[in-house]
This record gives structure tokens, C-alpha cells and sequence, in this order.
């Protein structure tokens, strides 16, 4: 029997897709989710990622897992990336993989290794007192040589591990150091603004080569974004290809996926944002699905374990000169502050032939008694396909503007 | 979006739902749901979706969901989550849809009928009539558009399937059971009516009931409508309360003294009374013995009339018109009830036709009745209408079951220190109370459990009282909090009065956080109320309980109070038509909504079977229904066991087996060793098979 893939984390996604693929597999994830996992009849292993100790380590996992014969392990959320990167240590008997998931997790020693791996990076500093950030403001006030009365420069301040913008903080002047920050903030990562469009790229990696290579083009971050992009980060595509390479080579990255993000500036420099481990938000494996006619979540699985032959991955990607003839793209929608009362959808949304469908459930207007309660997702998503990346930007910067609920 | 792009849409998210395993259900479930609302928008929608309810059901939609089991699902409960919207809306909209294609035959259950699933969809129709037949009025305004076309949908296509006439039946024998019941607060029996007058064109006219074509439906609802319509030819005639009053003017003593029977013993048979009848009293204010004839009085009441003339004539012409009509029934049933000899409530009702109300008060009221009425005139009708009728009281949509309990309890045994409690906070919207050593003001305690919303379905008393007592209530139980026995076992003596007795038990212990002594709390119940165990003697007061009350499949709710009235042996005997009524409308009706068979075998090893000897415990429920259904054949019945109007009843046992505090007089107990083990057996293992699975139970004997 071929041994088991353990998935750290619980995404339903993630296990319905193991499971059409149809090779052995194993959730783990916090005891919580294990009654649901009974019920369906998931393998699982429970435990709890946010602790770690003499009885409750990669060793003790490890040990856990092997009546399911793991061999190869699949970070899906950010806290799961090291718990991974030390599991794949043990079953491929190589120290550095876990080391190398520390990359992923602290954004001062990525940025240190960007660097180090020949990409163009902003000037950035480990802090740990909003007087650090301010020596460190003026330091980039004098090498941009502003003059008094320019005004600062923009500075970001972001946590060593959260992911994504979670707390992350952008600082227009000394005012906003005082006004913005507080001590709970450090130690951190500060960083001078990267000027550019920023967007999103997808890699499956295996044997340390791209298998496949997506780019997502970011309308409003965090609130829409689609695939794939329009002609003008399309025709990107080499020099984005070649500056993952190097961000892959770079790393050591041998096997699994990377979600970074990259600046792209008018002249075609790209400067790196950050990288992640694991699987991305923004729905971009449902969008990267829809295009490309694979699951991204198997793909994750397969370009994960060694063990995965040449012929399997040649045969599961599109080749490369596959050519989409779909757009995806989608919006996230988050309620007004306050009371929600009702969901009004356009009526032209609905009616666009790029509508597609969406999960916004209305809202309850009451609150519903004995053993009926029930509360509905308050936000949701709406799906839209065309074939236009134009048109699909310019519906997506339209919606934004729309209150879905009131 | 077209017709076509909706269903294609529901039919790709359903198609994905369907081939993707069980665990991923709640990934593709909101696809399906957001698409089934653009179904749901309008007819042909619904009707596309409702062809497809089968393929809905396969893709395990309602898996689950609280709707997964169809004959677990309560009637009542549809209304209100349909009101609500967002998913339990969509989804109890899927599980209607459901329940008509059962009823229509489209599916088949092996637990639900053709006719139960007709029955119950019939039930919910009557139930939430400004949903099912929208007029464009009043009530529906708080729907949100969304909802109101939904449910328009919904009920039209359900419409086409089920017939109209057995909603009228159902709505026949809602009116009954609500009138039985005889509430101070009639717009629900009125709104059912008016609609029946609209919607099937039942007619006031006798000769129409009398046709051989009328239905027992029709002669119930003709007789009813009536009563509110015009019970008497001339008031048919003078629909418009003035010109009845001008009509009566020309009448001659015979013609009066017709009008004052007809219009009195039709108040007298359905509890309802027509706008005209206020005209009518007012009329023969001065004139004793039309007035007895036109309140219906019995002996008792007659020597009150004499005794009282003209204070009874003084409070016609100060409470009763034609927008405070209920109250002509209050004020026979203060006659008859001879209240108007204790010299307080006179003292009392003099007073309050002239007293001044405090702003805030005068602004509730106003604000819960529609009638330009002034808002001490409907206080002081209302205050007939609670002494008149002390059962009729209900606590409305508010979790004030207490501050009820306690209202009904001083209508009947402390009237006088009702009024009291009544015009002080009138005038000065505040109430004091003692508990222990300490004296509550009820202006500068914090909300209790109601949180200040006045309930605008509550009668004027209620408005007024209701958030004090509620306050004073909550205050004395936070001060009670962390004693070692419940805190009702003080709350309640401070709170209602010396009637209720020192002597306390509760199945709970919070020390241990479990129930404890269980079989000595029910032994100590029957010594003290069960006649056969406790020396024979009825309650002299009502006595306050907690009960646990529990689903209609039996598991654990919350916690509910009521009054204990009375224990008394019921016979059925011939006068007992409206016995099996009831049977058949919990047989119908209830059906869908009652245990399921499982639950039947379990009720039949768990509950204890009514006691041989007919014992039924007599109580007052202030929900807003008194029949309700607690799972494992615990249903209390309002009327045909009995009860007298407003009571609800269950048998000994069963009532038993849902409490868990009690008050009692210890130094008036039977021998509790005589309380038969088998007894005691039986209610325990029913306690423990319902409500009992959500407690820890320990078995350590504590002394009594």
C-alpha cells in the first residue's frame, strides 16, 4: 500500500479534494474538528499546533502518525508551515527542510534571504520600540534625501509571522508611529514602501523546478482579485517566471507551494513583497480551478511528496503553452459596521453575463429561538467569469463601490 | 435574471453539492442556498425549485438541520423563522416545500401521511395568516421585502395543492381553542375571524350557519364572527356603534330587554364581545335589571348589581367603549366573581377613572393600543378585564412568565393590592418592594429579563406593571444568587406574598450542580398535593413551580414558571365533546409536529400513563398558548379535561415529571413512606429519559 499525505490543518476543500485523488491521506488538525472527521470517516490526528514542548512535538506527531504510514506533509494554514517543515524533515531525513520553513515564518530572515538571493528588496530593519522606528524612518528620510517639509516617507510595519495584512500597519509619518502603534506591535519588521502594482503568484514546485505558474492580478487587496491577469502583467509573464525561479532556487524550495507577492514598477523591475508556505486566500484555488481545469489543492498534494513521478506531474498540469480562454475573478464582500439588516444584490449583477453565482447568504433579521438557531454566513463572496480580463477588472472595480448589504 | 438562468444555476450548484462526498456538504451548501433564494423570488421559481425538491432532499440540503426529520417539526415554529429570514429562513422554506410534496403526495415518508403533512401545512397557514394571505397591512410591515415575496410564493403554490377548506377548519377550531381559554387580549381570535369573513365569506346570518351545506367550521366561526360582528338583529343592522346607540334610543322596553339577552349570552358562549355591547350597557346603565340581563350575570352577581349600583353604572359610562368592548366581559366575570364587596377594589376603581398619569406611562399605553382613547380610560378597562378574568393573563412574546404569574395570583386572592400596585406606578412609574431587609425601588434598578421593550401585545395592566415587577424580579434573584438552594425558595414568598408556603424543594442542587434526592422531591410532592397521599385536601392557594419544559421530542428547553391551581380528579363523562376534539386536532395537526414513532415506543417505557384514577394537576401557563406539546405524550390541554377557562392540565404524573421546584407547608404534609415506590419509579424514569439526559444525577440522600 503507498504511504499517507498529511494535511496540517482543516480545510474541507483540501480533504474532499485528497480524497478524489484518491491516494491515502491523513487530517491533522486540533481536537475540535475530530467528532465532524468521525462522521465523515476521515482519517485524523488530533492535536493542538499552538503548543509545543517535551510531550507535544514533531517527534511525538510523528509518532502519531505512523499507523497511517505518513511520509509526506502538506502545511494549509500559516501556523502548520514549521510543524510541517519539521515532519518532512524526519521522513526525508534532512535537518535543513525544517530550517527552511523558519524562512517562511519570520519575515525579517526572508527578507534577509531575498536579498542574500539576488532580489530586489526595500530597506527594512527588525524593531522593538516605536523610538526604533523612528531612527528608522529617518534613516530612509535621508537616503530619499527629503527636504524639510517633503513630509516622511512611507514606511510598513508588519509582525515577523502573521499572514497575509494581518497587522500590518502603514506609517505616513512620525505622527502615525505614536498614533498607530502600541507596545503589543513589537518586535517587528519594518520595511520602506515598495512603489509599484502589487499581485499575487501561485507555484507548485517539484525537484526544485516551476511545474506550473500562476499570476493573479489584484484589483483591491483583500477584496478582489482575478485569473488570469490582464495583457499588461500577462506580457510579464517571462521576467515573473524568472524571478521565481531565482526566489525558488534561492530558498531551497524543493517541493510543495509558494504564494508570494511581488511589486511590479513602470520600468519592469519586480521587487519582492513577502512569500507564503501555504494555501493562498482570495479563493484563488477555486478561480486558478475554474481556468485551469485542475484541483490546485491535488496539485499541492502531489508536488509535495517526493515520491511523485515525472510522468505524473507532466500529465496532471496543462501544458505550458496552455493558453486560457476562461477569466475568474471574485469579490469579497464584508458588511458595513454595525447592523446588518438585509442583503440587496443589484439587479444588473445578477443580469451581467459574467455573473456567475455567490454565497451571500441574507442575513437573519431576527434572532431565532429554541433549537432553530442558526446564523448565516454575514458576508460572502461573488464569483464572476467572462472572458475579458478587461471587462472583468472593470466590474470588479465597479462593485467595489456597492453596498451588498443595508 | 431570467427564469432559465436561475434554474441552470441552481442546477449546476446542486449538481455539485450532489457529487461531492458528505464531509463537504457546508462547503457547497451556500452556492445552493444563495441560488435557491433567486428561485425563491417570485411563483414560477418556486415552482421550478419545488419540482425539484426531491433532487434538493437527495443532495442532503436539510441534513443536519434542525428541518432534517419531518415529523419532528412543530407548526408554530414555521412562522417565526420564516419571518427571520437569511439561512433557517431559506432552509425552513426548503423543508415547507418539502412537506407539500409529501402532502400532495409527490414523496412519501414512512413517518409522515399524506394527510398529516396536509394537516400540518394547514396549521402553519392559520397560524401565520399576514404571511400566507397577505392583505398589505399592518403586521407585515416589519417583514422585510425579501421575506413578504418568498412567503407569498411559498403559500401560493401551497395553495394550489392544499384545499382552502381545510384551512377553514383548522381556522374553526383555532378560534375555539383560543376562546376556551377565554384571554383578556382577543386580537388574535378577531384577526382569525375578520379573515374568515374576507377570505371565505362566512356571514353573521344564522340562516347561513343553519343550511344543511354549513359545516360545523361554518357554525363556529358564524357564531363567533357574530359575537364581534353583531350577535342580534339590530346590531347587525348598526354595524357603526353610534347609530346602534341611536337605534336603541327608538327601541321599546322589549326590544331592549331582547337586545340585552341576545347580546349577553352570546358573550356568555364565545368569551367575545361586539363593539355594539358597550353601547347597549351604556344605555341601560341605570336600569339593573336590563343590565344583569346584558352581562350574563348569575345570582351572585345580581346581588353585587343591587349592592353597587351606582359604581357599576359609573364605571360603564368611565371604561366601557366601543375599542374597550373585552371589557364588558371583565366586569360581569367582577360581578359574578363578587369583587366588588372587598371594600379596597372599590376604593380603587373609584379612584382610578380620575387619576393623572405619570408622562412615561401615559406614553406606553398610548403606544400599545390603537384607539384615541385616553390611556387611563383603557388602563382602567384593562383592570376590569385582569380582575374579571385573572387566567386570561399571558405574558405575550416576553420572558416575563414570573411578573404574569404573579399578576393572575393577585387578581384572584389580593385584587385590592393589585390596584394598589396599579395606580401607584400609573402615577409615579415606580414600584417598591420589599426584600428581606432591604426595600426595591424599581426606578433605579437595571432592566431585567424583558430589557424595557414594551411587548404592544400585552393588555394596558401588563404595560404597566410588567417592566417593574420584571426589574424587582431580576434584582431579588441576583441577591438570592449563590445561596445554597435555589434562589426562588426566598424570591418567591418576597415576591408574590405570605400565601406562598415557607417550605421549598428543588430537584437541583447547585452545590453539587446536579439532581439530587430526586425520588424524596417527588415523594414530598405527592405528600403534599396529591389527595390520595396528602390527607385529602385541595390547595388553598395557587402555588408557584418551575418547570423544565421541554421540545416536542423531549429533550431539555429551558426553564419555565408557572402556578400550580389546583389537583383534581377528572371523570370523562358525555359533556366531554370537546375531549376528543382535541385528540383529533393533535392527531392532525400536531401530528407532523409530534414524537416521532421512536419517540412513541420510548414514551411508552418512559412516560407514566395518565393516572388510572384521572388525577390531573391544574395549572396557569402565561405563554401566549397554553396547548403545547413536550415530547413523549406530554401535551397540556386547555380544555376538555375539566379545565375551566384559562387552566391548562396534564395529568399527576406528567405534570410532575417536568418540575423541578416547588413551594409546600411542611407541617402539612402527608406520611411520605405511604407514596407507593412503583409511583415514584414512574416519574423518575420519565424525568431522567427527557430533560433528565442534560443534568447529572446523583443518587446521595440528603435529609428531607
Amino acid at each position: 500500500m503507498p504511504h499517507a499525505t498529511a494535511l496540517l490543518g482543516w480545510s474541507l476543500p483540501a480533504i474532499e479534494a485528497a480524497q478524489k485523488l484518491g491516494k491515502p491521506y491523513v487530517v491533522v488538525s486540533f481536537p475540535d474538528f475530530e467528532p465532524y472527521a468521525k462522521e465523515h470517516g476521515i482519517p485524523y490526528v488530533s492535536w493542538n499546533f499552538s503548543e509545543w514542548n517535551e510531550v507535544n512535538n514533531s517527534l511525538t506527531l510523528a509518532e502519531k502518525l505512523k499507523p497511517h504510514d505518513a511520509q509526506v506533509a502538506v502545511p494549509l494554514y500559516e501556523e502548520t508551515v514549521e510543524w510541517a517543515g519539521a515532519l518532512n524533515s524526519i521522513y526525508r531525513s534532512d535537518p535543513t527542510v525544517h530550517n527552511r520553513s523558519f524562512l517562511f515564518r519570520n519575515k525579517a530572515i526572508m527578507k534577509r534571504k531575498a536579498l542574500l538571493s539576488g532580489l530586489r528588496v526595500g530597506l527594512f530593519d527588525e524593531v522593538r520600540t516605536k523610538d526604533e522606528v523612528r531612527t528608522f524612518m529617518d534613516r530612509v528620510n535621508q537616503a530619499q534625501i527629503q527636504a524639510p517639509g517633503d513630509g516622511d516617507v512611507w514606511v510598513h510595519l508588519k509582525p515577523f509571522d502573521a499572514m497575509g495584512t494581518v497587522g500590518h500597519r502603514l506609517l505616513r509619518s512620525k505622527a502615525d508611529i505614536d498614533a498607530k502603534l502600541s507596545d503589543s506591535d513589537f518586535p517587528s519588521l519594518v520595511e520602506s514602501h515598495l512603489s509599484g502594482r502589487e499581485f499575487s503568484c501561485e507555484a507548485f514546485i517539484h525537484d526544485g523546478k516551476i511545474r506550473f505558474l500562476n499570476v493573479t492580478e489584484y484589483v483591491k487587496l483583500g477584496y478582489s482579485n482575478f485569473i488570469p491577469p490582464g495583457p499588461e502583467l500577462a506580457s510579464k509573464r517571462d521576467l515573473i517566471w524568472k524571478q521565481m525561479q531565482r526566489l525558488v532556487d534561492g530558498f531551497g524550495i524543493r517541493y510543495g507551494l509558494i504564494h508570494p507577492e511581488w511589486f511590479l514598477t513602470e520600468n519592469d523591475e519586480l521587487s519582492f513583497g513577502e512569500v507564503a508556505n501555504r494555501i493562498p486566500g482570495g479563493h484563488m484555488f477555486e478561480l486558478i480551478e475554474k481556468v485551469f481545469g485542475f484541483s490546485p489543492y491535488q496539485a499541492h498534494i502531489l508536488c509535495s511528496d517526493p515520491a511523485t513521478t515525472e510522468e505524473e506531474i507532466e500529465a496532471f498540469f496543462p501544458p505550458k503553452d496552455f493558453v486560457p480562454d476562461t477569466v475568474a475573478g471574485c469579490l469579497m464582500v464584508y458588511p458595513k459596521p454595525g447592523y446588518v439588516e438585509r442583503l440587496s444584490i443589484p439587479a444588473e449583477l445578477e443580469e451581467d453575463p459574467y455573473f456567475e453565482d455567490h454565497t451571500l447568504i441574507e442575513p437573519s433579521a431576527h434572532k431565532v429561538g429554541d433549537d432553530r438557531e442558526g446564523y448565516g454566513n454575514h458576508y460572502g463572496t461573488v464569483f464572476l467569469r467572462g472572458s475579458d480580463p478587461d471587462r472583468m477588472k472593470e466590474l470588479l472595480v465597479h462593485y467595489q463601490g456597492v453596498d451588498f448589504y443595508a | 435574471m431570467t427564469l432559465q438562468a436561475r434554474t441552470e444555476r441552481f442546477d449546476r450548484a446542486l449538481a455539485t453539492l450532489r457529487d461531492a462526498p458528505a464531509l463537504a456538504v457546508p462547503t457547497h451548501r451556500p452556492k445552493v442556498l444563495t441560488a435557491a433564494t433567486a428561485l425563491m423570488r417570485d411563483a414560477e421559481g418556486m415552482r421550478a425549485l419545488y419540482d425539484r425538491i426531491e433532487d434538493v432532499l437527495d443532495a442532503n440540503l436539510l441534513h443536519d438541520t434542525p428541518w432534517q426529520h419531518p415529523e419532528r417539526l412543530v407548526p408554530s415554529l414555521v412562522g417565526g423563522t420564516l419571518r427571520a429570514g437569511g439561512e433557517v429562513g431559506l432552509l425552513e422554506t426548503i423543508s415547507e416545500l418539502r412537506m407539500l410534496a409529501l402532502a400532495s403526495g409527490h414523496l412519501r415518508h414512512e413517518k409522515v401521511t399524506t394527510d398529516q403533512a396536509r394537516a400540518f401545512l394547514q396549521e402553519v397557514m392559520v397560524l401565520d395568516l399576514d404571511l400566507a394571505f397577505p392583505s398589505g397591512s399592518e403586521a407585515e410591515r416589519d417583514v422585510p421585502p425579501a421575506v413578504a415575496e418568498r412567503a407569498q410564493a411559498l403559500f401560493a403554490l401551497i395553495l394550489e395543492h392544499v384545499p382552502l377548506d381545510g384551512v377553514k377548519d383548522t381556522l374553526a377550531r383555532e378560534v375555539r381553542m383560543i376562546m376556551r381559554q377565554r384571554p383578556i387580549v382577543t386580537v388574535r381570535a378577531r384577526t382569525l375571524l375578520t379573515f374568515a369573513r374576507d377570505r371565505f365569506g362566512v356571514t353573521t346570518d344564522p340562516t347561513d350557519a343553519a343550511t344543511d351545506a354549513a359545516t360545523d367550521a361554518d357554525r363556529i366561526l358564524a357564531e363567533h364572527l357574530a359575537a364581534i360582528d353583531g350577535p342580534s338583529p339590530l346590531s347587525r343592522r348598526h354595524a357603526d356603534p353610534a347609530s346602534y346607540a341611536r337605534a336603541l334610543e327608538a327601541a321599546d322596553d322589549d326590544a331592549l330587554r331582547a337586545e340585552a339577552e341576545t347580546l349577553g349570552a352570546s358573550m356568555r358562549e364565545t368569551g367575545l364581545v361586539a363593539k355594539q355591547h358597550p353601547m347597549l350597557l351604556r344605555h341601560v346603565a341605570d336600569r339593573p335589571e336590563l343590565l344583569a340581563l346584558a352581562l350574563s350575570l348569575n345570582e351572585g352577581g345580581l346581588q353585587q348589581l343591587r349592592d353597587h349600583h351606582e359604581l357599576v353604572a359609573s364605571l360603564i359610562r368611565s371604561a366601557l367603549h366601543p375599542d374597550t368592548e373585552q371589557a364588558v366581559a371583565g366586569l360581569a366575570e367582577v360581578l359574578n366573581g363578587g369583587l366588588l364587596a372587598r371594600p379596597p377594589v372599590r376604593a380603587a376603581l373609584q379612584r382610578l377613572p380620575d387619576l393623572e398619569l405619570h408622562p412615561t406611562v401615559h406614553e406606553n399605553i398610548r403606544r400599545s393600543v390603537h384607539s384615541d382613547l385616553p390611556p387611563g380610560t383603557v388602563l382602567l378597562a384593562d383592570a376590569l378585564s385582569m380582575l374579571g378574568q385573572p387566567l386570561g393573563i399571558s405574558q405575550g412574546w416576553s420572558p416575563t412568565c414570573q411578573s404574569a404569574r404573579g399578576l393572575a395570583l393577585w387578581s384572584q386572592y389580593a385584587p385590592g393590592k393589585l390596584l394598589d400596585m396599579v395606580i401607584t406606578v400609573a402615577k409615579s412609574d415606580r414600584l417598591e418592594m420589599r426584600f428581606e431587609s432591604a426595600v426595591l425601588d424599581s426606578s433605579i434598578l437595571p432592566a431585567g429579563l424583558a430589557l424595557e421593550k414594551i411587548d404592544l401585545s400585552l393588555d394596558a395592566v401588563s404595560t404597566v406593571l410588567v417592566p417593574h415587577l420584571d426589574r424587582i424580579y431580576n434584582e431579588m434573584m441576583k441577591r438570592a444568587a449563590l445561596r445554597a438552594d435555589d434562589g426562588h425558595k426566598w424570591v418567591n414568598p418576597a415576591m408574590y406574598g405570605h400565601w406562598i408556603p415557607t417550605g421549598f424543594r428543588s430537584a437541583f442542587d447547585p452545590v453539587t450542580q446536579s439532581i439530587a434526592a430526586y425520588d424524596a422531591f417527588v415523594r414530598t410532592f405527592y405528600a403534599a398535593f396529591h389527595p390520595a397521599w396528602n390527607g385529602g385536601h385541595q390547595l388553598a392557594y395557587p402555588s408557584p413551580v418551575g418547570l423544565f419544559v421541554t421540545s416536542a421530542s423531549g429533550s431539555l428547553l429551558g426553564f419555565h414558571a408557572v402556578s400550580l391551581l389546583r389537583v383534581a380528579r377528572h371523570v370523562p363523562d358525555a359533556a366531554d365533546e370537546v375531549a376528543t376534539e382535541r385528540t383529533a386536532v393533535s392527531g392532525a395537526a400536531g401530528a407532523a409536529g409530534r414524537a416521532a414513532a421512536d419517540d412513541a415506543v420510548a414514551a411508552a417505557n418512559a412516560d407514566p400513563e395518565p393516572d388510572p384514577d384521572g388525577m390531573r394537576a391544574y395549572f396557569l401557563n402565561p405563554n401566549a398558548e397554553g396547548r403545547q406539546d413536550w415530547g413523549h405524550g406530554v401535551e397540556p390541554t386547555v380544555f376538555g379535561h375539566g379545565e375551566r377557562p384559562g387552566e391548562s392540565s396534564l395529568p399527576f404524573r406528567q405534570f410532575l415529571s417536568r418540575l423541578y421546584a416547588y413551594h409546600y407547608n411542611p407541617t402539612d404534609l402527608g406520611e411520605l413512606e405511604a407514596v407507593p415506590a412503583d409511583e415514584v419509579a414512574r416519574v423518575s424514569r420519565a424525568a431522567r429519559s427527557t430533560w433528565g439526559e442534560a443534568y447529572f444525577w446523583t443518587e446521595a440522600v440528603l435529609a428531607g
